[in-house]
């Protein structure tokens, strides 16, 4: 199967050791296809344009347009407080419990530690007793301080959408996005992907033994859908069909730190990057093996939505970011930021240490001269995850760059101070607080 | 024996998607698979492909109880109260009387063919014997013999519960987990890591749009999926007298035994559904003692026999199109040849059926799936079904059917070949009909 993009599709995701991948593209008004692989490696059924893949976190674009739909309805605003909208919302700092709003949650400004991964069940109950757990959360920075990745924050917000319309997270997502637009391949549950070509991750080569997260972080990211569902949603985004004023999303919230990663600053939902002096509005997704990315183009009126089960995702997307916005828009996709040509010299002692948040702990040593990072996972998920070790190259005064052992892709890491002067770096994403 | 070549040419034959079929004879396996999983992807059915196994679950959970029975957590004549104090029944006093036993052999006498959906949760099952409370009562406990779905649900939240857990972790990790399961699921995140099949419906053949039936049905037969081999498997353990393939014993041979020897007969003539039950077995006499059971969801069927004094074992899996006629060309030749034992033909119409006073049958025979109203009509009978709210879901529609007298109390459809007997039980008459009892309203 090769589609749109002929064999080259085939061709990258072999240089990537990808097991299998789909393509959607909207492009001057025409949706395009493509896919290429295998949706199991051990099944070795194909990958076709109609496979399902989990979106992961772009799932969070979805559940941001669930809010501003009841938002235009009058059901909230963005700054209401969610203990408004939620009576039995609580979590750990009492003061924080009063004030987050809607838009801290939707903006990952809100400073509740964000990767709380706790199993509430299968139930529909699921979402309800995950934000009852949220009541011990603490504050990884405080209110609006800076940005930190927040996945408790969507669920809260998916919460939030259940609590006003009075239905599951799931079927509210049906009701006001998946029906109105006419998705035939967009579902949340694996009884009903079951139905299609379902993609199963890959974990070093291997098909995943679990399928997906658990279900309680569905409003974070448990939408499985082919690429064109993606690009149908992103283009209602771009175009009108959903919200009244789905640019009102893309208002930047808050400049990234480190905005070397994923964008410069977090919109409602949306990342906002530019490149090439175009305007890109985006969100990427992982999940247990899987990964899939969503690129629009407002100037241009483009979309991609790419999605992978497995290999060197990040370095595939980004080649494949590149070739085809240079194809189809003639816009150059910025490299990602690796260590410049001449070293430079900085005083680099002064960063190291132990930063610490729930979950995570990265340990900076010097070695030599230079930096060198220890990330280690910590609590539920410590063994899930071995820890991994990488050399940080200096970029500048404040910015270093490291890869992981067999990644082809460059992560960058940016230490910096909150305004009240406690020291953090920015890096996937996160904020992560100097403890020692 | 070219068992590629006959499964492909019966699934060719009678409009089937995909099937997969696992025989153990002469002490090895033989497999064959056709077809694909789903018409919609076209993905292709191999021997590692999971079929929805429907009700041969219920011999996986009759086994649960039996572990548990062998432990001594359960006593097979006692009441089903005393290990689930919540247990209720609309009559209250068959809700206190009805034992394990009864649930095993299909004799709790309640109504069965209910499929609330109480979730996907883990409390689903303590949900739907809650839901029971409200289950209507067809005839006294023990009285005769009636396919009770509902039992095996109620025998699934009991062994999960003394098991402690939930019935697909007792599932787990005491029978599949022991007897070496690869090719087994029991929840759709599990499922969704095989190739597995959907179910296809009506002569189109189109992908039921419900991939799965409800959790809460579960240890009767709504959610799990095998490979055939794998029923296989089980089924040798059978064979083996409780033994596993790996040496493990599993069940006692006592316990074996009382699962294959009958316990009940079953009303009217025999056909694909057993003449006598065991616990949890339906038994044959094919000129040699076999039993096994079937399996259905909506959309796949599932046939599995065990013959004994042959050593032999055949499971197969269609997810669509004639499967009686499937079984009639490959499954009961397969079981002829190989196992040596010649399975009852399926029920034909008389050429000259004797023309009878069906007056006395007439009536409404109000089912919980489904109302069936009988009237004796030119020396036979026409029986209308309306189908209730499960069935209609299902994409069953209202039909009026006609049958002819086909041996004693017994009738035949003309045009499907299915049988129906009548009965009289203190002074009542019953419909028996695909193995369960209504009484005339």
């Amino acid at each position: 199967m090769a589609g749109a993009m002929g064999d080259r599709l085939a061709e990258l995701i072999a240089e990537y050791d990808v097991p299998g991948a789909a393509v959607a593209y909207l492009h001057q008004g025409e949706v395009h296809e493509s896919a290429a692989g295998v949706l199991n490696r051990r099944t070795g059924a194909q990958v076709t344009p109609d496979s399902l893949f989990q979106i992961g976190s772009v799932t969070k674009v979805w559940t941001a347009t669930q809010l501003a739909l009841l938002a235009e309805q009058g059901a909230l605003t963005l700054d209401t407080p969610v203990a408004e909208l939620l009576p039995a919302f609580r979590v750990g700092d009492p003061e924080v419990t009063g004030t987050v709003t809607v838009r801290h949650l939707l903006s990952h400004t809100s400073g509740i530690d964000g990767d709380l991964f706790l199993d509430t069940g299968r139930g529909d109950d699921c979402i309800e007793r995950y934000v009852a757990a949220c009541a011990d959360l603490a504050q990884n920075h405080p209110l609006g301080a800076t940005q930190s990745y927040c996945n408790a924050g969507f669920v809260i917000a998916g919460r939030v959408v259940e609590h006003l319309t009075g239905k599951v997270w799931d079927q509210a997502l049906r009701e006001q996005i998946i029906e109105p637009l006419g998705l035939t391949h967009t579902w949340t549950l694996p009884e009903d992907v079951l139905r299609f070509g379902a993609a199963v991750g890959h974990v070093d080569g291997e098909p995943s033994p679990v399928w997906g997260l658990m279900r309680s972080c569905g409003p974070a990211g448990l939408i499985t859908a082919r690429p064109a569902d993606v690009v149908a949603f992103a283009r209602a985004h771009l175009e009108g069909g959903l919200l009244k004023d789905p640019r009102a999303l893309w208002e930047p919230q808050v400049a990234l730190p480190n905005p070397h990663t994923l964008g410069t600053h977090w919109g409602i939902g949306w990342i906002l990057d530019e490149w090439d002096g175009r305007r890109v509005v985006s969100h990427g997704g992982n999940t247990i093996g899987q990964s899939s990315m969503l690129w629009m183009l407002p100037d241009t009126g483009t979309v991609v939505c790419a999605v992978a089960n497995g290999g060197h995702s990040a370095a595939f997307f980004h080649h494949l970011a590149t070739e085809l916005f240079r194809e189809l828009d003639g816009v150059a996709v910025p490299p990602v930021l690796g260590p410049p040509e001449q070293p430079v010299e900085v005083d680099a002692e002064r960063y190291a240490g132990v930063y610490e948040r729930v979950g995570a702990r990265l340990t900076i040593t010097v070695r030599d001269g230079g930096l060198r990072l220890l990330m280690e996972s910590t609590g539920a998920l410590a063994d899930l995850s071995e820890p991994a070790e990488l050399d940080l190259l200096p970029v500048d005064d404040v910015t270093f760059v490291g890869r992981l052992p067999d990644d082809p892709q460059w992560l960058s890491a940016v230490f910096y101070e909150l305004a009240d002067g406690s020291p953090y770096v920015h890096m996937g994403v996160r904020a992560t607080p100097k403890i020692a | 024996m070219d068992l590629q070549h006959r499964l492909d040419e019966a699934a060719r034959d009678h409009n089937v998607p995909g099937a997969a079929v696992a025989v153990w004879v002469d002490g090895r396996l033989i497999e064959a698979a056709t077809g694909v999983v789903n018409r919609d992807t076209g993905v292709e059915t191999t021997t590692d492909s999971l079929f929805q196994v429907g009700s041969t679950t219920k011999i996986w959970t009759a086994a649960l109880v039996m572990r548990l029975v062998e432990e001594g957590a359960v006593d097979l004549d006692a009441p089903v109260r005393k290990y689930l104090p919540e247990f209720g029944l609309a009559d209250a006093a068959a809700a206190e009387t009805v034992t394990v036993r009864h649930l095993l052999t299909h004799t709790g006498g309640f109504a069965g063919d209910l499929f609330e959906d109480t979730g996907r949760g883990d409390d689903c099952l303590d949900r739907f014997v809650s839901f029971l409370h409200g289950a209507p009562q067809v005839y006294e406990p023990g009285a005769m013999f009636s396919y009770c779905n509902s039992g095996y649900v109620v025998l699934g939240a009991l062994a999960a519960r003394l098991a402690g857990g939930t019935w697909e972790r007792a599932m787990r990790e005491r029978l599949m987990n022991p007897l070496g399961v690869t090719h087994g699921a029991l929840l759709a995140e599990e499922a969704v890591l095989f190739r597995a099949s959907a179910g296809h419906l009506g002569p189109g053949n189109a992908v039921n749009p419900n991939w799965q039936m409800p959790r809460s049905n579960a240890p009767a037969g709504s959610t799990l999926c095998l490979a055939p081999r794998e029923l296989v498997r089980f089924g040798r353990m059978f064979l083996d007298g409780g033994v596993t393939a790996g040496g493990t014993r599993l069940l006692e041979e006592e316990t074996v035994a009382a699962m294959t020897t009958a316990q009940v007969d079953v009303p009217g003539v025999p056909g694909l559904l057993a003449d006598r039950w065991g616990l949890g077995f339906e038994l044959f006499d094919w000129g040699a003692p076999v039993f096994g059971h079937d399996g259905g969801t909506v959309g796949q069927s599932t046939f599995w026999r065990i013959v004994p004094g042959s050593r032999f074992s055949i499971a197969m899996s269609c997810n669509g199109g004639d499967v009686p006629a499937v079984l009639s060309d490959l499954a009961f030749p397969l079981v002829r040849e190989l196992a040596g034992v010649t399975p009852t033909p399926l029920p034909t119409v008389p050429d000259r059926p004797a023309a009878v006073d069906a007056t006395r049958y007439a009536g409404t025979y109000p089912g919980p799936a489904a109302v069936q109203e009988v009237a004796a009509v030119d020396g036979g009978l026409e029986v209308t079904t309306i189908p209730g709210e499960f069935m209609r879901q299902a994409g069953i529609e209202r039909t009026t059917e006609r049958f002819v007298h086909h041996s004693d109390e017994s009738f035949i459809d003309v045009e499907a070949k299915t049988t129906i007997t009548f009965l009289e039980r203190d002074g009542r008459i019953f419909l028996h009909s695909g193995g369960r009892a209504v009484a005339r309203a």
